[in-house]
């Protein structure tokens, strides 16, 4: 190599990164005859897969059971704390609204350029305003910025409020600190902002979500702060 | 430029599957021989962490137990097309083919402890079907979560039926939404038991609705999951009284269960990174927070899931340490359950060297690729950067470990009743000085041994063209100082990107793993204890090797070896190697004294210990007695930085660097440590990996047709 000559180079790649575009991930290889396979043959091999993963496993005998079991009665539900939340977020909608209940997760980064935004789900396909799919709204986002690990989740039962106010986080029980809650909004984002604090003892804190002009109640965030590893 | 021939000068660095893969892939005949390739290799055997070789006996001797699994497309198809291209005559070489070399392996163990202690070891038989992995595109698969969701549905639809205690369970006929949110309303009131029945006909409604899942409430959807759920929960505390069987199903549908609310609840169907969003989550917690009882979180399944990965932070497995991106363990177990092809499992039928490696060097051979074996990459450098700041891999330093007499070409292989094989050493008789090299004991693959006979600098533009950096992810802070020191994204990687170094053992027996106390043979048992959570029974392997009394059976353990364990050891201390090893033999011959008896409980000798008289030595010497018998068999310590398993620890896949990545434009990097489509450490992701490689400097293979790159 000299300083004169160039060095060859590698071509440059169409993507770096894998596709996990679930719509798009349908993969579907033709034979060498180049015709995709009928839509029976496909349905065909849907069935056939499903009919073998109906039953996948015989289950053998036990062996070296020689020790007695151990008495595991009343064991662990887990996840109350959010089975509760989804159960007093559902109730909510049950009692008195008739919209979509969004859930929404944020993940805990201190980069917030790694922070993933939560918009609303894609497209809407269905026209039942209450579906997964959703419809077009202002969106809203959660923004966490802290050393703990969190997850949010927060619930909206109209559309988003002009002028949003979060109220600060408490915990369900216990003395901790509230946690305040910012938002910042335009005329298309509602990012609510909060910050966690690295003494923050763990557990579950919720929050409501104000209409500033109403005063009334328009939603919920709830956050769970994980415990220290 | 290239050489005078026009062709590109390819420096693949490695012998491991990603290594062998791109070489694999570059030196096709459909490339027209275009690139000329070399392969750079330490030591005198190719295989990184696979690699095998031929001790006493002709024994197999191994880096630990390789299992295949049925979703090894890319594996498979690899090996098949070697296979068909060696065309092996089967008269010469009993292995001749890839069905020869791999066969089906259903038989799974997994292991229930009680405070620690193992309790009971359950069998598990997966249906094998005459499907083929690695079978050409043409059969339809896919890979997207909604379809994922339907078949998880489906098995919870079949595991509630395997209870005996309902009546056949079928999918139900679509679902309004309204029916849906009626039939929640009336079961949300909290506390309330449903019966067998109604939760069957719940289970029922999973599949019509997951294949309109956006025609529904998530709330409602939600709220059916923890319905069913909390019944689930509710049935395994009763069974907890003694039903086995049911326990088992029972856990397996809160596992499933607790899967899908996570799916549905964390917008997964819909989120255009796939099972990336969960990523930050350890497997068990993510697990725990979409409602899955403890006792599933702590059940068998999901320890044996852990041991088989290595997934110990560290190599602790006292509790915290074990740590598992929640997404890859998802997508594992999407693919390892949902799209295996013949066989859950498929096991080698010699050793992994054998069967892999040796196959592959001789195709490759015939290709024309050139191998340097005795050479040790020691630094890559990099040239300054230009006006646009863009740097380029300038030079490649190697040690010389050893050369050849007359500089022949170093022929690796011996053979073993016709099949060709990697020896457990060097062929030191075509080494200069061999026997010297021999009685000095070096260690040609160890890293604390910095033997060298001779230095080689290879230059870009000079002698290679592009390299393809093969080298396990241990070896890159070492090799790639340069590049760590000035790309933020290398320094994050190496310092994120983790892994565990393991620890294996050995052993040949007089007796049939029957007569131990086993019912059945060909085995392969997990989530068993500490420091030994796995074995294999590989008694089949005892015709491939050269006994003149055979042994009736050999039993494979392995498992991580803690670093805390490694920590007290000198690694100045060019015996280090050693001294690893006897940390393993130590734990090697207490775990077969106090804890191999719950899966041999006739292993043992009247007064309890292990009966060290049923290991079979090679060189016969009886006057070895008790314990020391043990050193007559097969231990190792993986702890080679080029050796040590690559680790899928939450939060962690965002610092991979991908083969595709184009910052420096003659390097490309190969391994299960890159970011490949299925970050795991594994055969799949190293071969998925230097297939990307083999992309990236040739624009060959096409991205989707590597299976399970583009997934969610």
């Amino acid at each position: 190599m000299t300083d004169q000559t160039p060095l060859w180079e590698r071509p440059e790649p169409g993507r770096t990164r894998p596709n996990r575009n679930g719509v798009a991930n349908e993969y579907l290889k033709t034979s060498g005859a180049g015709a995709g396979l009928s839509d029976d043959a496909q349905r065909a091999a849907v069935d056939a897969q499903r009919a073998f993963s109906d039953v996948m496993f015989k289950f053998g005998e036990s062996i070296a059971g020689s020790r007695p079991r151990s008495n595991r009665a009343g064991s662990g539900r887990t996840g109350t704390d959010l089975e509760s939340l989804f159960v007093s977020m559902f109730e909510m909608w049950m009692n008195g609204t008739e919209t979509l209940l969004r859930m929404s997760e944020g993940f805990l980064d201190q980069r917030k350029d790694q922070m993933p935004s939560f918009d609303a789900f894609g497209q809407p396909d269905v026209s039942p305003d209450d579906s997964v799919m959703g419809r077009k709204k202002k969106q809203v986002r959660v923004a966490v910025d802290a050393n703990r690990r969190a997850e949010t989740a927060f619930g909206i039962n109209q559309d988003v409020p002009v002028s949003l106010i979060a109220h600060a986080l408490r915990p369900a029980q216990g003395g901790a600190p509230p946690i305040p809650v910012a938002v910042d909004q335009d005329e298309t984002v509602a990012t609510l902002k909060f910050r966690i604090p690295d003494d923050q003892p763990s557990g579950m804190y919720y929050g409501a979500l104000i209409d500033g002009e109403t005063d009334e109640k328009v939603g919920d965030i709830s956050v769970r702060v994980f415990a220290q590893p | 430029m290239t050489n005078d021939h026009g062709r590109v000068r390819v420096a693949v660095i490695g012998g491991g599957c990603a290594a062998m893969s791109a070489a694999f892939e570059l030196s096709k005949p459909s490339h027209n021989n275009r690139y000329d390739i070399t392969v750079y290799q330490l030591g005198w055997r190719l295989g990184g962490k696979g690699a095998s070789g031929r001790g006493p006996a002709g024994r197999i001797e191994e880096h630990g137990l390789h299992l295949w699994m049925g979703f090894y497309e890319n594996a498979f198809r690899l090996m098949r097309d070697c296979y068909d291209e060696l065309g092996r005559d089967r008269e010469d070489c009993r292995i001749a083919t890839w069905r020869d070399a791999f066969k089906p392996h259903p038989h799974v163990g997994i292991s229930e402890l009680s405070d620690g202690y193992p309790e009971d070891v359950w069998r598990l038989i997966v249906p094998v079907d005459d499907r083929d992995p690695g079978d050409p595109p043409g059969e339809y698969q896919r890979f997207t979560l909604i379809d994922y969701v339907i078949r998880i549905v489906n098995l919870v639809r079949a595991l509630v039926q395997e209870t005996d205690k309902v009546a056949a369970v079928s999918a139900a006929e679509a679902v309004s939404a309204k029916t849906l949110v009626d039939l929640v309303r009336k079961y949300t009131r909290i506390g309330e038991t449903i019966s067998l029945t109604v939760l069957s006909h719940l289970v029922s409604l999973l599949e019509p609705i997951a294949r309109n899942v956006g025609r529904y409430p998530t709330a409602a959807v939600l709220k059916l999951l923890s319905i069913i759920g909390r019944s689930v929960h509710e049935q395994l505390n009763v069974v907890a009284q003694g039903d086995r069987t049911a326990g088992h199903v029972w856990t397996l549908v809160d596992l499933t269960l607790a899967t899908v609310r996570g799916i549905v609840k964390h917008g997964l169907l819909t989120d255009p990174r796939g099972l990336d969003p969960i990523s930050e989550f350890d497997c068990r917690e993510w697990l725990r927070l979409n409602g899955a009882a403890e006792e599933s979180v702590n059940s068998g399944y999901i320890r044996a899931m852990y041991d088989l990965v290595f997934a110990y932070e560290d190599g602790d497995t006292s509790g915290s340490g074990a740590q598992m991106d929640a997404a890859q363990a998802v997508r594992s177990i999407m693919r390892s359950l949902f799209t295996f092809r013949g066989s859950f499992f498929w096991r080698m039928q010699s050793g992994m060297g054998d069967i892999v490696f040796a196959p592959i060097y001789e195709v490759l051979k015939r290709r024309g690729v050139k191998f340097e074996f005795f050479h040790r990459l020691e630094q890559v450098c990099l040239t300054e950067p230009d006006a646009q700041g863009r740097r380029m891999v300038a030079t490649l330093e190697f040690d010389v470990q050893a050369r050849t007499i007359d500089d022949r070409e170093y022929q690796p292989l011996i053979d073993v009743d016709g099949l060709p094989c990697w020896p457990a050493e060097p062929r030191y008789e075509q080494i200069v000085g061999g026997g010297e090299e021999r009685r000095a004991g070096r260690d040609y693959e160890s890293f604390w041994d910095r033997h060298r006979i001779d230095e080689k600098q290879l230059v870009a533009g000079v002698d290679f063209d592009a390299v393809v950096l093969g080298v396990g992810l241990g070896v890159i802070p070492h090799v790639c100082a340069v590049l760590v020191d000035s790309d933020p994204r290398w320094q994050a990687m190496v310092q994120n990107v983790k892994t565990v170094a393991t620890q294996a053992f050995q052993i040949w027996l007089d007796t049939h793993v029957r007569d131990l106390g086993w019912p059945s043979e060909g085995a392969t048992v997990s989530g068993f204890v500490e420091p030994f959570d796995t074995w294999a029974d590989m008694t089949h392997l005892v015709k491939e090797e050269q006994w003149q009394q055979p042994p009736k059976s050999i039993a494979y353990f392995c498992s991580v070896l803690p670093e805390a364990d490694l920590a007290e050891l000198d690694d100045r201390d060019r015996s280090i190697r050693e001294a690893q090893r006897d940390i393993v033999r130590r734990n090697a011959v207490r775990f077969l004294d106090r804890d191999v008896g719950a899966l041999w409980p006739l292993a043992k000798t009247e007064d309890g210990h292990f009966d060290w008289q049923r290991l079979v030595d090679p060189r016969d010497r009886t006057e070895l007695r008790g314990e020391e018998r043990f050193d007559s068999q097969f231990w190792t310590a993986n702890a080679n930085p080029s050796d040590r398993y690559t680790s899928s620890l939450p939060g962690t896949a965002r610092y991979r660097i991908s083969p595709l990545d184009y910052t420096y434009r003659n390097l490309t990097i190969a391994g299960d440590w890159t970011d490949c489509g299925f970050n795991s450490g594994c055969v799949e992701a190293a071969v998925m990996s230097g297939l990307l490689a083999a992309h990236a400097i040739s624009g060959s293979p096409d991205l989707d047709s590597i299976i399970g790159y583009d997934h969610p």
